[in-house]
């Protein structure tokens, strides 16, 4: 799916957020309130076609608590989303990466509480994220 | 509803984990038949007699101490005989002759088998092997009262005092009649059997879960001096009263903290709070003599208020909201409400019903883009 499609989706679903394009990079940032209890997130998510989407909370600073780190990230502005075979460079961002981005505060928020991760898989994340998707050979689309 | 829908769903998953579990529920109404077949064949006389279940247990508003693993259920003995034909003590002998005469042919039996039988001031209690006990108040019929009226010893065994706890629970369930019905026909519907298949300890309705609520705040606030706190017949009296039908327990919550003042009424110094079953029965009456006790009244209501007003406007997150509650409740118990609801929300986002709405909030109705299935950790 090429940016240019990404984009138009993510604007259209995600109408209080932002999409700038650079050459072959696409920013978006938005806004995300999994709960009526949470703050507004700022969420920034950057992909590159053929690439893996990743996504880092600007704002608020997430906060592991009294836990030496964050659960489910590869890094502190890389989220861990999702695992091998859940997303492909086909299917539109803004109906897998930003809901579960949103799945995500909501789960960082009870594990904050509870010191149990609720949203289903272990604790943390594998060292390695996910292969970068292989480039669909035949026609771009 | 939706601002107070987490705090509904908290403290009703923290009281939750107090409740008399399902089993040792199944287990007592056995015992009860079982008890009352015993007396009826095995009293002299040939008197009729009845058993039958009484107090929190009998309305489903129990809370056990936390951290104590251990359940209390009250019943009553009642012998068909006129309170002038017997002694109070006599009648309070009987029954505990009677049930020694229990434990002794029971003996052999796995599940109904009591460990033993102690003697109260009026009461007898039958321990059990298992993590709870039955308390028997011996009675006998008030033909001049209500129906289901009886006539118990007071604790010294010298007066006569009318009681009507069947009365009560009736009057307890009218409160809450149409929910206990929608609940009860849910339930029916799901294990595709027919309502009265479902027992009615098996409801639990926002009334029962608002007094369970208010019970566990009351022994946290009034902890360092349990006895200044109204005893739990005028809770759940004043509770009862107050609630208007409210569907979601926070909602039912500030009402009832709101308005449960207005139901108590004062003659002079003494606060009153009329048995609704039992006319001239003041529950409030030994409460209101303990001094300072009334006086923490309104303040513990207000202290219940704030807590939720509080958790209400958090907009620093969830673990926010579980700070707020556990400053009242106990921490294990909202801890584990809270992971048992986000649990929830993923078993909602398997079946594929979990929304995210376009300010980016979980739902599971209304517009919005579906979560898609996935898992948040590797292989």
């Amino acid at each position: 799916m090429p940016l240019e499609t990404q984009s138009v989706l993510l604007k259209m679903r995600w109408s209080n957020g932002k999409v700038t394009k650079k050459r072959d990079e696409l920013i978006w940032v938005g806004h995300l309130r999994p709960t009526d209890f949470s703050p507004e997130y700022t969420v920034q998510l950057r992909y590159r076609l053929w690439g893996r989407p990743r996504v880092a909370v600007l704002d608020p600073q997430l906060d592991p608590g009294h836990r030496s780190r964050l659960p489910h990230v590869y890094s502190e502005d890389d989220l861990c989303l999702y695992t091998s075979g859940d997303w492909n460079s086909t299917m539109p961002l803004a109906t897998t990466i930003v809901p579960w981005t949103a799945e995500w505060l909501f789960h960082y928020e009870a594990w904050r509480a509870t010191d149990v991760w609720s949203g289903g898989g272990d604790a943390y994340a594998p060292k390695e994220p996910p292969a970068e998707p292989a480039h669909e050979s035949g026609v771009a689309r | 509803m939706a601002s107070t829908d987490l705090i509904s769903q908290l403290l009703d998953g923290t009281v939750e984990q107090l409740d008399v579990p399902e089993h040792l529920l199944a287990l007592a109404d056995r015992i009860y038949d079982d008890i009352g077949l015993y007396l009826s064949d095995n009293l002299p006389g040939g008197r009729d007699w009845t058993f039958y279940s009484q107090g929190s247990g009998r309305l489903g508003t129990g809370v056990r101490p936390v951290g104590v693993e251990e359940w209390d259920i009250d019943a009553v003995a009642e012998a068909d005989v006129a309170k002038e034909e017997i002694g109070k003590k006599e009648l309070k002998d009987t029954v505990g002759e009677a049930l020694g005469g229990y434990v002794l042919a029971r003996a052999d039996d796995e599940k109904l088998a009591p460990a033993g039988i102690e003697p109260g001031r009026r009461c007898w209690t039958l321990r059990y092997h298992g993590p709870f006990h039955v308390d028997v108040l011996p009675a006998v019929p008030n033909p001049e009262g209500a129906p289901s009226g009886i006539w118990i010893t007071d604790r010294d065994l010298v007066r006569w005092q009318p009681s009507n706890p069947k009365g009560y629970a009736e009057w307890f369930e009218r409160q809450m009649a149409r929910e206990f019905l929608e609940r009860r026909t849910e339930l029916a519907k799901a294990a595709k059997v027919s309502i009265e298949d479902i027992p009615a300890w098996q409801v639990k309705t926002t009334l029962q879960r608002a007094v369970q609520v208010l019970k566990l705040h009351r022994n946290s606030f009034f902890a360092a001096d349990p006895h200044s706190g109204p005893p739990s017949c005028v809770v759940t009296t004043l509770a009862a009263l107050a609630y208007r039908g409210e569907p979601a327990l926070a909602d039912a919550l500030f009402a009832a903290a709101a308005d449960m003042p207005r139901f108590i009424d004062k003659d002079g110094e003494i606060w009153v709070v009329e048995n609704p079953a039992q006319p001239g029965d003041n529950l409030a009456d030994r409460w209101s003599s303990r001094p300072g006790a009334l006086e923490r009244f309104r303040p513990w209501l207000d202290d219940l208020q704030s807590t939720l007003d509080a958790a209400r406007n958090t907009t620093t997150g969830m673990q926010a909201v579980v700070d707020m509650l556990s400053s009242r409740f106990d921490r294990s118990l909202v801890t584990k409400s809270m992971q048992n609801y986000a649990a929830r929300q993923t078993s909602i986002r398997d079946a594929g019903g979990l929304i995210v709405t376009g300010a980016g909030a979980l739902t599971t109705s209304g517009k919005g883009v579906p979560v898609r299935p996935h898992t948040f950790h590797g292989d």
